[in-house]
C-alpha cells in the first residue's frame, strides 16, 4: 500500500518540471499495480508532460471508477461484468478493453512444502465450501507443521479480478468459497505463506521468491502438470491464463492512447516481461 | 449592557453551542449510517440469521451473523484475559502497592493506553503470530492473536477505572474489616470487590465497548477469514475488520456498500447496547450510595 502511494507521488513529484502537464489517472487490479507503477515511472521520463497516476483497488474499483468518471483508466485483471456494461451504458459511457499483457494466476506454496502437483479438481476440493480437503495428508502430501497438517487456505479480496476469476475457474461461476483470509493484495499473500509452511494462496505470477514456490497445475487429475512460465502461459499450456487489460472509455484517444501504444509497443512490453508477466501477443 | 455582561453572555454561548454541536454530531452519525444501511438492514433481516458472507457472488449474500460471532468471539476471548488481569491489578495498585511505586506504575500503564492500534496491529503480526505458532498454531494471525491484543489494549482502561473504583470505597469499610479480624487480602476480596463492583462493572463494560470498535488492530491479527467461530487458533472475520477491508473497494451506493453500512448499523447497535449498561450501572451505583 505505502509503496503504491509512494510510487503515485514520485510520478506526481517527476512530472512536475512542466506546468501544462496532463495526468492520467489509472485504478483498478491490485496484481497489476507493480507493473502500472513500473509503467508510470518509465512513460514519465519519455513523456515528461503526461503522468500516469497509479492506484489499486481492486478490478471491480477500477470499473466502478471508469464509469463514475474518476479514472481516465481502469486495470482489469478480467473482462467486464455483463451488470458493469449496463452500469456503464447507463452513464453514457463506452468500456473499451486493451489487452496489455497476459498473467498466469499461480498457485502458490511454502518452499518446503513436498506438493508436487494439484488438479484443478484438488483445488475446488481445497477451496469449495463443500471440499472436503482440510488436511495435507488428505491430498496424500506428507507435511507437519504446528497444530498438524491443516490446509491454511488464503486468498484475495472480494473485489479482487483474481479472486473472480479463480472463483469461476476453480469453483465455477456459483461456487462458493471455504473461509479464506482474505488479502489485500498478492504480496501480502505471499508474505503469509513465507511465515507459514501449511498455507497454500494464489496470485499473480510475477510474486514468486525465495520463500515460496509455483505449485504444477493440472487441468485434470491424470493430464500433466504445468508450473506459470513465459512459455507455457504464452503456449496456452497453463491452466490459469487470463488477460490484463486496460479499459478506457471508448477507443483510447489523445494521451491516454499514446500512454496504451507505448505500453503495448515493445518498450513497455519489456517492462511486462520484467514484472513477471507474459507480454501481450505479437511481443513474446 | 456592561462589557463585562456581553462578554459573559458571549462565553455562555459559545459554550452552549459547544454542547448542542456534540448532540448534533452524534445524531448526524447516526443519521448518515442509518441513511445508508438501515432500509437495506430492514429490506434484508436475515442478513443476521445468515452466515454466509460472499459479496461478491451472483446473487450476492450478505449474512453477517458469522462478521458478529466472530466479533463476540475475539471480544469475549480479550475479557477472559484481561477482566482477570485487570482487576488483580487495579487491586494490587490501590491496596497493596507500596506508596512511591503506585504512581509511577499508573504512568506506565497510561502510556500503554497511547499506543497507536496501527502499532499494535503491526506487534500482532511481527512478534505475537511467530510466537503463536511456536507454541502450536498453524497459523499465527488468528483469533488468539487479536484477542491478546485487544486485552493489552484495553487493561490500562480496565486497570485505571478499576483502581479509581476501589480508591473510592470509604476507609471505614477496611478499618471494619480489619476490626474483626480479616487480613488485607480477605478484605480485598470479600469487602472492596464486591463495595465497588458498579464502579468495576463500568470499567469492564468501558474496555468491552473498546474492544468492539477497535478494527486496524483486528483486521492485521485476527487473518481476516469469514468462518464460525470454534477454535481460538483459527482465524476469524469480524464486523469492524469486514467494513475496513472492502468499504473502499465497494462501489458507492451499490448492495455491498450499502450492506457494508449495515454491517456498521449493527456495530453501532452493540456499542450503544454496551454503552447504554455501562450508564445504567453508573447511575445504580449512584442510587445505592456507593461513592466514586
Amino acid at each position: 500500500m505505502d509503496s503504491r502511494r509512494l510510487a503515485v507521488l514520485a510520478v506526481l513529484l517527476g512530472g512536475c518540471a512542466a506546468d501544462d502537464r496532463v495526468i492520467l489517472r489509472v485504478k483498478g487490479s491490485d496484481t497489476m499495480v507493480n507493473l502500472m507503477v513500473r509503467l508510470s515511472e518509465r512513460h514519465a521520463h519519455i513523456q515528461a508532460h503526461a503522468a500516469v497516476a497509479v492506484s489499486g483497488g481492486g478490478t471491480g474499483t477500477g470499473l466502478a471508477g471508469l464509469i463514475d468518471g474518476t479514472t481516465d483508466m481502469a486495470a482489469a485483471s478480467r473482462e467486464i461484468k455483463p451488470h458493469e456494461l449496463a452500469a456503464a451504458s447507463a452513464r453514457g459511457v463506452d468500456p473499451h478493453p486493451t489487452v496489455l499483457a497476459h498473467d498466469g494466476l499461480a498457485v502458490y506454496v511454502h518452499r518446503d512444502n513436498p506438493v508436487e502437483r494439484l488438479s484443478i479438481a484438488d483445488l475446488r476440493c481445497i477451496y469449495a465450501e463443500d471440499g472436503e480437503c482440510a488436511t495435507w495428508s488428505s491430498l496424500g502430501v506428507a507435511l507437519a507443521c504446528p497444530g498438524g497438517d491443516p490446509i491454511v487456505r488464503l486468498g484475495r479480496h472480494n473485489n479482487s479480478g483474481t479472486h473472480e476469476y479463480f472463483r469461476s475457474t476453480v469453483l465455477g461461476a456459483h461456487g462458493r468459497f471455504a473461509p479464506t483470509m482474505e488479502q489485500s493484495g498478492t504480496q501480502q499473500v505471499v508474505d503469509v505463506i513465507h511465515t507459514a509452511p501449511c498455507a497454500i494462496g494464489y496470485g499473480g505470477m510475477g510474486y514468486q521468491s525465495d520463500a515460496v514456490r509455483f505449485v504444477c497445475v493440472a487441468a485434470t487429475d491424470d493430464g500433466p502438470c504445468f508450473v506459470p512460465s513465459l512459455a507455457s502461459v504464452t503456449a496456452g499450456r497453463y491452466p490459469f491464463s487470463r488477460p490484463l487489460y486496460l479499459y478506457t472509455d471508448g477507443p483510447p484517444t489523445g494521451d491516454a492512447a499514446a500512454f496504451i501504444t507505448w505500453a503495448v509497443g515493445p518498450e513497455g512490453q519489456a517492462l511486462v516481461l520484467a514484472s513477471g508477466f507474459v507480454p501481450a501477443e505479437g511481443h513474446a | 449592557m456592561s462589557d463585562r455582561r456581553r462578554g459573559e453572555r458571549l462565553v455562555e454561548w459559545t459554550i452552549a453551542a459547544c454542547g448542542v454541536s456534540a448532540i448534533v454530531l452524534v445524531v448526524a452519525i447516526f443519521a448518515f449510517i442509518g441513511r445508508e444501511g438501515l432500509g437495506f438492514l430492514l429490506t434484508h433481516g436475515s442478513m443476521v440469521t445468515s452466515t454466509s458472507w460472499q459479496p461478491d457472488l451472483d446473487p450476492p449474500e450478505f449474512g453477517l451473523l458469522a462478521l458478529l460471532l466472530g466479533t463476540l468471539w475475539v471480544v469475549g476471548l480479550a475479557l477472559v484475559i484481561a477482566v482477570p488481569l485487570g482487576l488483580a491489578a487495579a487491586v494490587w495498585l490501590a491496596e497493596f502497592a507500596p506508596e512511591r511505586l503506585r504512581d509511577p506504575i499508573k504512568v506506565i500503564i497510561e502510556l500503554l493506553a497511547a499506543v497507536p492500534s496501527v502499532v499494535w496491529g503491526f506487534i500482532g503480526v511481527m512478534v505475537l503470530g511467530p510466537a503463536l505458532q511456536a507454541v502450536g498454531a498453524p497459523i499465527g494471525l488468528n483469533a488468539l492473536n487479536g484477542a491478546l491484543l485487544l486485552a493489552l489494549m484495553t487493561l490500562p482502561l480496565i486497570i485505571s477505572l478499576g483502581e479509581d473504583a476501589l480508591r473510592a470505597v470509604p476507609d471505614t469499610y477496611r478499618q471494619a474489616a480489619q476490626a474483626l479480624g480479616a487480613t488485607r487480602g480477605e478484605t480485598a476480596w470479600h469487602v472492596l470487590l464486591p463495595a465497588a463492583r458498579s464502579g468495576l462493572l463500568v470499567a469492564v463494560l468501558l474496555g468491552l465497548g473498546r474492544c468492539v470498535g477497535e478494527t486496524m488492530a483486528v483486521l492485521m491479527a485476527t487473518g481476516h477469514s469469514v468462518q464460525l467461530p470454534g477454535n481460538p487458533l483459527e482465524p476469524v472475520g469480524t464486523l469492524t475488520a469486514t467494513i475496513a477491508a472492502e468499504l473502499g473497494e465497494a462501489a458507492r451506493g451499490g448492495e455491498h456498500y450499502q450492506a457494508l453500512f449495515a454491517i456498521g448499523v449493527v456495530l453501532f447497535g452493540v456499542t450503544l447496547a454496551v454503552d447504554l449498561i455501562a450508564e445504567l450501572a453508573i447511575r445504580r451505583k449512584r442510587s445505592h450510595g456507593e461513592r466514586g
